[in-house]
This record gives structure tokens, C-alpha cells and sequence, in this order.
């Protein structure tokens, strides 16, 4: 496989990518630690680090890119590697809702023209007409209508013990390729390298289990600015806390 | 007891005037030279910006000592406490060289740890004692494990964003494999687990809703054991002191009778002298008992907002038989509450239909919660307000943290900087912090912590830089006994501490005055970053704790880890840069590094136009589906079913009256009939110049004061400024009395940060001289859910001493040294 197959292949890969591009060079951490998650098309925005080190966070991220499209993921699932928007139908031109990084899609069909048809299922609180989470009463986002008109499927409903009604929705559409990868710990990986940067310089690294998935999002709000963290920066990190939160 | 105070100049109470002969005697004539006209030597000034934990400030020195720092330009309410911090620099109480306990040079780690604290100290070389420090770490590992190395470290080190002593100290130990780290800090562990259970949120380090909010639409303003003229002096980042001018506009609208301020305090606080505020004292950690007699008094005469409690807060239905009374017989009735706080019932009814009959913002500061059962009172805070359904209006509502950090500050349009990151500690041992002398007694033990069953770790070495555990920690006697067990104990420091007197290995550290770095000033605002330029030299033998732990880390073999190569500069670049590539994208423009570090030394960032407008909860008010609070249900949780899950005795699953451990009305104030009250200090950071000339400024007899009522002084024949003896069945401290009107009968007042000054150093039932308050506190937490200190929840006697005062000499190094 290759010193490149191996970049390629899963978290480990990825993190010791991140570790390198961390090591002494100014450039190569701002190639790393950029604002721009793991996004691999906005390379020329890379372009400008003029290291070594910043030229193979370049070139990583352009196979990452290639490798996405092309991936077939172990288990049929992909996973956004980003915000990343859908599209109901494959001409779109504006998306119908940005779905967050982290969050699992099943793909329904092949990719074509650099788009891939999926489904994705959340649940929406009554009265609300925007936001999808994982699971009922477990506010992680895992997308976020931009269309008013959209009408997504509602497949069942539930009351929970808060007297709160759950829909369960399901969103089909297509998501550029570009913004998929096949293995959900790769978006951890990344997510936890900065986390782990940002957030023990001024206290101790908090674990993960700590807080609930309900309670990572407010204290995240709160911590994003003591952090430096940029919007979407903020968003994996939370996203990646609330995945491993305390049940 | 209510009184009315009148408004007044901020306090002078306890403060005298420093003689001139004081000055030139205690501080050397470098700091006389500057305070008396006349005496300034004919060098040449130098001036430098750099920034601490008082403000941002202008370094002067003179022939390489700092003379004098001066307030920034644009502090336009400097604390006083910067007139001392030269003093503290060149104080004969810093470690001049490496240190090792004479019994520990000898015998390591088999030695006789009880003597500790009373030992000789033999100097030795920076390579000697880093050697040994680092040969204890690869020991004490290869024993026993990572997980028996411990840093403690949650104390307030000095600023700056890379000479961070207690991230420095964890970055070194994760290269190193680990070590068990603690979760929570001594001012909020209560809060900081409650809270997020009942509003989802931290609240006590979020910027607070604005106070021109508050200014424009409160009606009424109620100080529940906040003081804010005291506390936001300091910050954990270069303080911005907004507070200042916002309570300059709130004193004015109270002398106009606009707005109602109320104080409720066993003390008229300065704040609450300084705003005329109308005075309830109430007996210490009777506050959950008088809210529940608000919210019954609320209840029973239909003021409160049905409506908002329907659709923001969950479990009122649940809550409500306990106030009523029909689920244990007992309603929380203002006559019921009257027998407790010993407030009368009318004034607590007047004080419910007040707080209903306008917009009330109420604000607490942490002193509430650090008692015994203190999740209780910021429960049943935030539910009152629920009540009073103004949560999320401008104005309305609670806040947690006016007092601290000077929330409430107008937030800027800024980037955030951060600093050097210790990562990812491979050990997952954690310790609730205020359990530390539990655990150091009782390894291996289970103990219960916010519905966790949780194992105290067996440590064999201690690492703490930039603190003072001897002084913070709670029930002295048992802390010394407690720091006996472990084999190796070694401090990083800048002064002889407490702390430092019981290591095993001392350590000079330089003070921020000493070294590059950087800051950002307003932890809430972000308004400024700071160049904080070196001043002047390392003192004596003293290095930055930066050098300290890549000597250590050299010395383990991951040096390059830890310094990934760069220099002091070149960490100070990087975070600049990082800050310069997040404020691109939001259109502000920062110079390059060399131009912000030698020129006018810090960058103002724009305060947007609708920052006076951040109304806290707003959104949520706004829209509680779309914004939800991070609790199961998404709304306020009154009862909480995951805290009914954890079935803690002591802690019920909703705002509930728990008799403390100890207090005024239990059956030990037969014996001990006074509350004793421990809050932040006014003249002091926690312990931080309680070494300086400062505190020939408020210290009585040589001693920490302590404020006693007229009456108890009078029944006691104690008069206004004798040496006391403060005492429980815990141990006695020596005290000057201050005998004052300002604090109710019953209670008594010491602040907190004293250095310890044993009269037999070492024995654990050593009396302080010179009044530390914790040889007198417990140490127990706050319930299983947060396990928090109960420092507030102290009981005493106090008689007039009489024997011959002993010398204080907590400030002297030791002989040696």
C-alpha cells in the first residue's frame, strides 16, 4: 500500500497526518489547524504554505478528496466529514439542508457527477420546523433545514417523559462526494485533535463523559470563544463531544 | 434583621494608613523611593505593559528592580492592590535557590514525612534538584504506576497564556504517561455540577446578560452573598474592571430611588455599603430555607407566572407538595423560614411581593453554594426565578457571575488567543478536586460523585506548581496529616507558601514580571490582548516554570515534545498568529506579531453596538424548541428524574431545606455559637500578597481581622483591635479584632487566603498565629452529587487572648534559604 495507501486508511492514519503536520513548522500547523475541518476541496486555500510540510497537508488532502469519491466504506454507511449541504434533487443548486459533521447517511444508489444519493434519519421536536437530531430527547444535531418549503418524511411519533412529541424523519437527497468519507473515526480523529489543543491550555482536558449529550452544546457555547474556536470548528468539536458523551 | 444603609464612598472600614516609616522599614527603599516624594534617585526609568490577574499594568523599574507598576491608560478603575505588587517581587519571602528538606536529601522517600513543614532546607543545584525531581517521577511510575502522580494545581498560578504553571505541569506529566488529574475547582464545584443538571449550563463562567440591560429595565436588584466591589478587582485574565463603572450608574439609580437594592448578608458587604442597599441578614446557609419561604409566600398570594412555568420549566407540579407542605406536613411558610434564617415573617413576605411586583434580576455570588447541601441554594435560586417567570427578559432573571470576571461587561467583536495545551492525559484517574485529603487518607476507597461510583486513587507523589494547597484546603489539621502520605511532594513557587514549607523539593519560580508573555484582558469581554514584557531578570535563582519542566522533560526523555522545538517567542508567535487567522474571517485586521510586541504593546478589539443589548436565556425565551436548554426535557428542570435516579440522601431530586452539619441553629452552637464566614479577601488575591506591604494596610495586631459584632465583642470584653483566639473542635487561629455594626449577631468574618503561621510547624494541631480560616473549616463535600467544600459551614468561639503574642513569621524563609 504505500506510504499514500496508508494516509489513506483510518483514524490512526489520519492522526499521525495531524501529529506531522503539528510538528515545528508555523505553516504546517496552519494547514492542520485551520478553520476548515477535514474538508478537502478547498485546497487553494491550502496553496498559499509555502513548507514542505504544508505541501503534504495539500496533497493529503487532495487524496483524501479522490479517496472519498472513490470509497467504498466497510460497513455501506458514509459519514460528512463536515457541514455539509443536501440537495433534494442532484440539479439543485441550493440546498435543502446542511447536515453536521459526524453525522451517519445511508447511500441509496451510486454517486454520479461527484454527488452521492442518500437518506438520513433524526427526529424532530413538535414545533420545530428546522432541526433533525439523532435520537429523541438526545439533542445532537444531525441536520438543519435551510428550505421552508421542504417536507420530509415523518415515518412515527412519541411522547416523552417530558411530555415532549418526537417525530422520526427521514431526509433523502444527495451530498457532494467531496464531503464524504467512508469512516466515522476519521471525523472524530480530527475532531479530537483540536479539542485536545484548544481546550487544556487554560484547564485540564475535560473528558468527553463528563457532561451529557444534552449539556455538551450550551457549555461548548460558553467555551468557544476561550477556545478561539470558529463556527464550524465549534460544531465538530461539539458534535465529536456529544458522540462519546455520558449516556 | 433589615437595616437601610446609606450610600457612601467605597469603604475604608479596616484600612488604615500605611506610616511612612512602615514603607521605608517593611519594603526597602526601592518602593519608599517611589512612595515618598524626595527620595528618587537620580537613575534612569524604564516602563514596560505587561498584565496580571489585577489589571493590565505599566512596569516601572530602575537599575533592574521593578519599582512601582502603575494602572494601564485604559483601566479606568485600577484595583489598589497594584501598589504592592513590586513589593512582592523583590520580597525577602521569595525562594532564592532549589531547596531540598534536609530528611528528604538524606533518606528519599523512606524517610520521616512528619517532618514535613518543620525540617531544615539544604540548597542545591538547578541540576541536582532536577535530577532528583525527575528520578522521583521515573520512580514513583515505574512503582506504581502514572495514576499515583498527582498535580493538584486548580489555583490561580499568575497570568500569562504560556507561563501557565499548572497547564505547563500537566503537559509535562502527559508526555511523561500520565497522572490523576481533578475535575472542579474550590469556588464553584457545587454549581458547576447542579447547574448544568437544572439549567443545562454551566452559568457561573458565562458572560452574564449586560448591565446596561439591567440599568435600563431592573426594578429591582437583589445581591444574594455577592460582592462585586470586593471580587472584580481580580480576574483569571487581566480584569477589565467594567464592573466599576456599570455599579457608579446602578449607585445612582438607587440613590434616586429607581432602583431597589437589596443585600442579603450575614455583613454589609462593600458593595452593599456603596449602593445604600437595604440589608438582610439572614443566619449563614439559611438561604434555601428563605427562598422556599419567597417562592411559598409567591404561591400562596397567585404572584407567580404560571404561564412560563408551563412552557419553560419542567417539574413544578412535582416541586410543589414539598412547598406546600403536603408531601412531609411541614409548609414552607414565611413563619416556618422565620424560625430557621431568623428573618421576620412580614419581611420576607414584603421582600416576595417586591421581587413580583417589578423586574427583579437576582444575583449570587459563589459564597451560597460553598456550605454544606450547597447545590440547595442555586437550585432553588434559579427556580424562584422561574417563579417570577423574568428568566430571559431584559433586566430579569439570575445571574451567577457579576461578581466574577466582571461578567456583565460589554463583549467585543474579538478572535479569542489561546495558549500552550498540556493534551490528552493517557491515565483516566480523576478526583473530584475538594476531595484531595480524602484521598490522600483513604486510597482505594469508593466514593459516590454526580451518579458515579468513584475510586480514590493511591498517589505516591505530588507535583503542584503556581499554588497554595496549605492554605486552601479545608481542615488544616487533617490536610497535614493527609500530605504525609505521600512518598515525594514537590513545589514550583516563587515565594516560601505554606505549600512550599511542607515540600519535599522547593523550586523557584519567577513571577510574571519576569519572563515574556501574553494575555488577553476581559475573560468575558475579550477586549484586549496584551504584550506582558519582561520587566526585569529572574530573582535570584528563580526560572520560569517553562524551563523548569523541559529541564525535567530533557531529563525523561521528551524534551523535543514538549518544546516542539520553539523558543519562549516563538510560542508567543504562534498563538498571536492563530489569533490573527480566526479575527480575518471576521473582518478585523490585527498587526503582524513584531509590530503588536514593540509597539504601543496591545490590541483594542471593537465593542459592537448591540453588545449592551445580551439579555442571557433571551433566545431561549425566544424560542424554547428551537433553543432548548441542555437538560433532558430542554427546559428548566425543577425536579430533576436523573438527580431521583441517583438516590442520594443527601440530595433530593428538588430544591429541598437541609440542615447543615453545623450551624447556628443546631445543637453544637451551644458550644460554638458563632458562624464563622470565610469569603474572598478584599486586599489580597486568595493568599497572593498576603507577603507585601499590603497588609500592614488592614492587618490588626499583625494578624488577619476578624469582624465581630458590637454586641458579641461587648459580651465577650473584647475591644476594637485585640488579639483574639478563634476556636472549634478542629483547631485555633490568633485574629486582630475588627468590632463592627456591618455584620449580624452570631456571626463572625475572617477572609479567606491568610498565610498559615504555625506555632509548631509540622504538628497537625498546630495553632495559627496569624489567622488562617482554614484550621477551623471541615472538610466534607457539599452532598454525593458534587462533593463540593463546605467552607462557609463553620462554627466557633471567640475569647480575648491573653497570653503574650507570638511573632508571626509565616513570612520569613527558612533558616538557609
Amino acid at each position: 500500500m504505500g506510504f499514500w495507501g496508508k494516509l489513506i486508511g483510518r483514524g490512526a492514519g489520519w492522526e499521525s497526518a495531524q501529529e506531522n503536520c503539528a510538528a515545528t513548522d508555523m505553516a504546517k500547523q496552519r494547514c492542520c489547524d485551520s478553520s476548515l475541518g477535514l474538508a478537502g476541496t478547498r485546497v487553494g486555500t491550502l496553496g498559499s504554505a509555502a513548507s514542505a510540510a504544508g505541501t503534504l497537508c495539500a496533497l493529503l488532502a487532495l487524496l483524501i478528496w479522490a479517496a472519498s469519491v472513490q470509497a467504498q466504506s466497510q460497513n455501506g454507511l458514509f459519514y460528512a466529514s463536515s457541514d455539509a449541504p443536501l440537495y433534494a434533487q442532484a440539479s439543485d443548486q441550493v440546498a435543502e439542508a446542511r447536515i453536521t459533521p459526524g453525522t451517519e447517511l445511508k447511500p441509496t444508489g451510486s454517486a454520479s457527477a461527484g454527488l452521492q444519493p442518500v437518506t438520513l434519519d433524526g427526529w424532530m421536536q413538535e414545533g420545530s420546523t428546522t432541526t433533525l437530531f439523532a435520537a429523541a430527547g438526545q439533542r445532537i444535531v444531525v441536520a438543519r433545514l435551510t428550505d421552508p418549503s421542504a417536507q420530509p418524511k415523518v415515518l412515527s411519533s412519541i411522547t416523552d417523559p417530558y411530555g415532549n412529541v418526537w417525530h422520526e424523519t427521514q431526509l433523502a437527497g444527495f451530498v457532494p462526494g467531496a464531503d464524504l468519507v467512508p469512516d466515522q473515526e476519521t471525523v472524530w480523529a480530527a475532531a479530537h485533535a483540536l479539542f485536545s489543543k484548544r481546550c487544556s491550555a487554560c484547564h485540564a482536558l475535560h473528558h468527553p463523559t463528563e457532561f451529557t449529550a444534552n449539556q455538551w452544546p450550551t457549555i461548548l457555547k460558553t467555551m468557544t470563544k476561550n477556545a478561539a474556536l470558529q463556527p464550524d470548528q465549534a460544531e465538530l468539536v461539539t458534535r465529536y463531544l456529544q458522540a462519546h458523551a455520558k449516556p | 434583621m433589615t437595616t437601610e444603609t446609606k450610600g457612601a464612598d467605597l469603604s475604608k472600614e479596616g484600612i488604615r494608613t500605611v506610616s511612612r516609616r512602615e514603607m521605608i522599614e517593611l519594603s526597602g527603599a526601592a518602593l519608599a523611593a517611589t512612595l515618598v516624594p524626595g527620595l528618587a534617585a537620580a537613575s534612569e526609568e524604564k516602563t514596560v505593559l505587561t498584565a496580571t490577574h489585577w489589571g493590565v499594568v505599566e512596569a516601572v523599574t530602575r537599575d533592574g528592580r521593578l519599582v512601582k507598576a502603575l494602572p494601564f491608560a485604559k483601566d479606568a478603575n485600577p484595583t489598589r492592590m497594584i501598589t504592592a505588587l513590586a513589593d512582592a517581587v523583590h520580597s525577602h519571602s521569595r525562594i532564592s535557590y532549589p531547596m531540598v528538606r534536609k530528611g528528604f536529601l538524606k533518606d528519599g522517600a523512606a524517610g520521616d514525612r512528619s517532618l514535613r513543614g518543620r525540617d531544615e532546607f539544604v540548597r542545591v543545584s538547578w541540576d541536582q534538584a532536577l535530577d532528583l525531581v525527575a528520578g522521583e517521577l521515573k520512580r514513583v511510575k515505574e512503582k506504581y504506576g502514572n495514576a499515583a502522580i498527582f498535580p493538584g494545581s486548580v489555583d490561580w498560578q499568575s497570568a500569562g497564556l504560556l507561563h501557565s504553571a499548572a497547564t505547563l505541569t500537566r503537559r509535562m506529566l502527559v508526555l511523561h504517561g500520565g497522572f490523576t488529574d481533578d475535575t472542579g475547582d474550590p469556588s464553584i464545584a457545587a454549581a458547576m455540577v447542579i447547574l448544568p443538571h437544572v439549567v443545562g449550563d454551566l452559568e457561573v463562567y458565562d458572560q452574564q446578560t449586560a448591565w446596561p440591560m439591567i440599568l435600563e429595565h431592573a426594578n429591582t436588584v437583589v445581591l444574594w452573598g455577592c460582592c462585586m466591589v470586593k471580587n472584580d478587582q481580580i480576574g483569571t485574565h487581566p480584569p477589565d474592571h467594567y464592573a466599576y463603572g456599570a455599579l457608579a450608574q446602578l449607585r445612582t439609580k438607587a440613590a434616586s430611588g429607581k432602583i431597589k437594592v437589596i443585600s442579603i448578608d450575614p455583613r454589609v458587604t462593600d458593595t452593599a455599603q456603596y449602593l445604600g442597599a437595604h440589608w438582610i441578614a439572614p443566619r449563614p446557609n439559611t438561604d434555601t430555607a428563605l427562598m422556599l419561604a419567597l417562592m411559598h409566600t409567591l404561591y400562596t398570594e397567585n404572584l407567580y407566572d404560571k404561564a412560563f412555568l408551563a412552557k419553560y420549566a419542567f417539574g413544578f407540579d412535582k416541586f410543589l407538595p414539598y412547598l406546600t407542605g403536603q408531601a412531609d406536613g411541614t409548609p414552607k411558610t414565611p413563619e416556618w423560614a422565620a424560625k430557621i434564617t431568623e428573618i421576620d415573617p412580614g419581611t420576607i413576605r414584603e421582600l416576595a411581593r417586591s421581587l413580583a411586583g417589578g423586574r427583579t434580576m437576582l444575583i449570587s455570588g459563589y459564597a451560597i453554594q460553598r456550605a454544606d447541601h450547597g447545590e440547595q441554594p442555586y437550585w432553588a435560586l434559579v427556580t424562584l426565578a422561574a417563579m417570577l417567570g423574568q428568566i430571559g427578559l431584559p433586566g430579569g432573571g439570575f445571574g451567577f457571575s457579576y461578581h466574577y470576571d466582571n461578567g456583565g461587561s460589554l463583549t467585543a467583536k474579538a478572535p479569542g488567543i489561546v495558549g500552550i495545551s498540556s493534551g490528552d492525559n493517557p491515565s483516566k484517574s480523576v478526583l473530584p478536586f475538594e476531595r484531595v485529603a480524602d484521598m490522600l487518607l483513604h486510597p482505594n476507597t469508593p466514593f459516590d460523585y454526580n451518579g458515579q461510583k468513584m475510586t480514590y486513587p493511591d498517589i505516591k507523589m505530588i507535583y503542584w506548581a503556581g499554588g497554595n494547597p496549605l492554605t486552601h484546603l479545608w481542615n488544616t489539621s487533617k490536610v497535614i496529616e493527609a500530605w504525609r502520605r505521600p512518598e515525594t511532594i514537590v513545589v514550583a513557587d516563587p515565594f516560601w507558601t505554606p505549600t512550599a514549607r511542607f515540600a519535599d523539593i522547593a523550586l523557584p519560580a519567577t513571577t510574571n514580571f519576569e519572563r515574556n508573555d501574553v494575555e488577553l484582558s476581559g475573560a468575558y469581554s475579550q477586549r484586549f490582548i496584551v504584550a506582558m514584557h519582561k520587566a526585569v531578570e529572574p530573582v535570584a535563582e528563580s526560572r520560569n516554570d517553562y524551563d523548569i519542566m523541559a529541564g525535567i522533560a530533557k531529563r525523561l526523555g521528551f524534551e523535543d515534545k514538549f518544546t516542539e522545538g520553539k523558543s519562549e517567542v516563538d510560542w508567543l508567535r504562534s498563538f498571536y498568529v492563530q489569533a490573527q487567522q480566526a479575527a480575518k474571517p471576521m473582518g478585523l485586521q490585527m498587526p503582524d506579531f513584531d509590530t503588536f510586541w514593540s509597539g504601543p504593546g496591545y490590541i483594542e478589539f471593537p465593542i459592537p453596538d448591540d453588545a449592551k443589548d445580551y439579555v442571557k436565556h433571551a433566545d431561549f425565551r425566544d424560542d424554547p424548541v428551537k433553543n432548548p436548554l441542555g437538560t433532558p426535557s430542554g427546559k428548566i428542570e425543577i425536579f430533576s428524574p436523573t438527580i431521583a435516579g441517583f438516590n442520594y440522601d443527601d440530595c433530593p431530586p428538588h430544591p429541598t431545606w437541609l440542615e447543615p452539619t453545623e450551624w447556628l441553629g443546631g445543637a453544637q452552637a451551644e458550644t460554638y455559637p458563632l458562624h464563622i464566614v470565610s469569603p474572598h479577601p478584599q486586599y489580597r488575591l486568595h493568599s497572593q500578597l498576603d507577603n507585601t506591604v499590603l497588609r500592614h494596610a488592614y492587618e490588626i495586631g499583625g494578624r488577619e481581622p476578624i469582624w465581630i459584632n458590637t454586641e458579641d465583642a461587648k459580651a465577650r470584653g473584647i475591644p476594637q483591635g485585640a488579639v483574639v483566639r478563634v476556636f472549634n473542635a478542629r483547631g485555633s487561629v490568633l485574629a486582630g479584632a475588627l468590632v463592627t455594626a456591618r455584620i449580624r449577631r452570631g456571626v463572625v468574618m475572617l477572609q479567606e487566603g491568610a498565610w498559615y503561621d504555625p506555632d509548631r510547624p509540622g504538628e497537625p494541631d498546630a495553632m495559627c498565629k496569624h489567622g488562617l480560616i482554614n484550621v477551623l473549616t471541615i472538610d466534607k463535600g457539599t452532598s454525593k452529587l458534587a462533593q463540593g467544600n463546605i467552607a462557609n459551614t463553620t462554627l466557633v468561639q471567640v475569647e480575648r487572648y491573653k497570653e503574650p503574642l507570638p511573632a508571626i513569621t509565616a513570612f520569613t524563609p527558612p533558616k538557609n534559604a
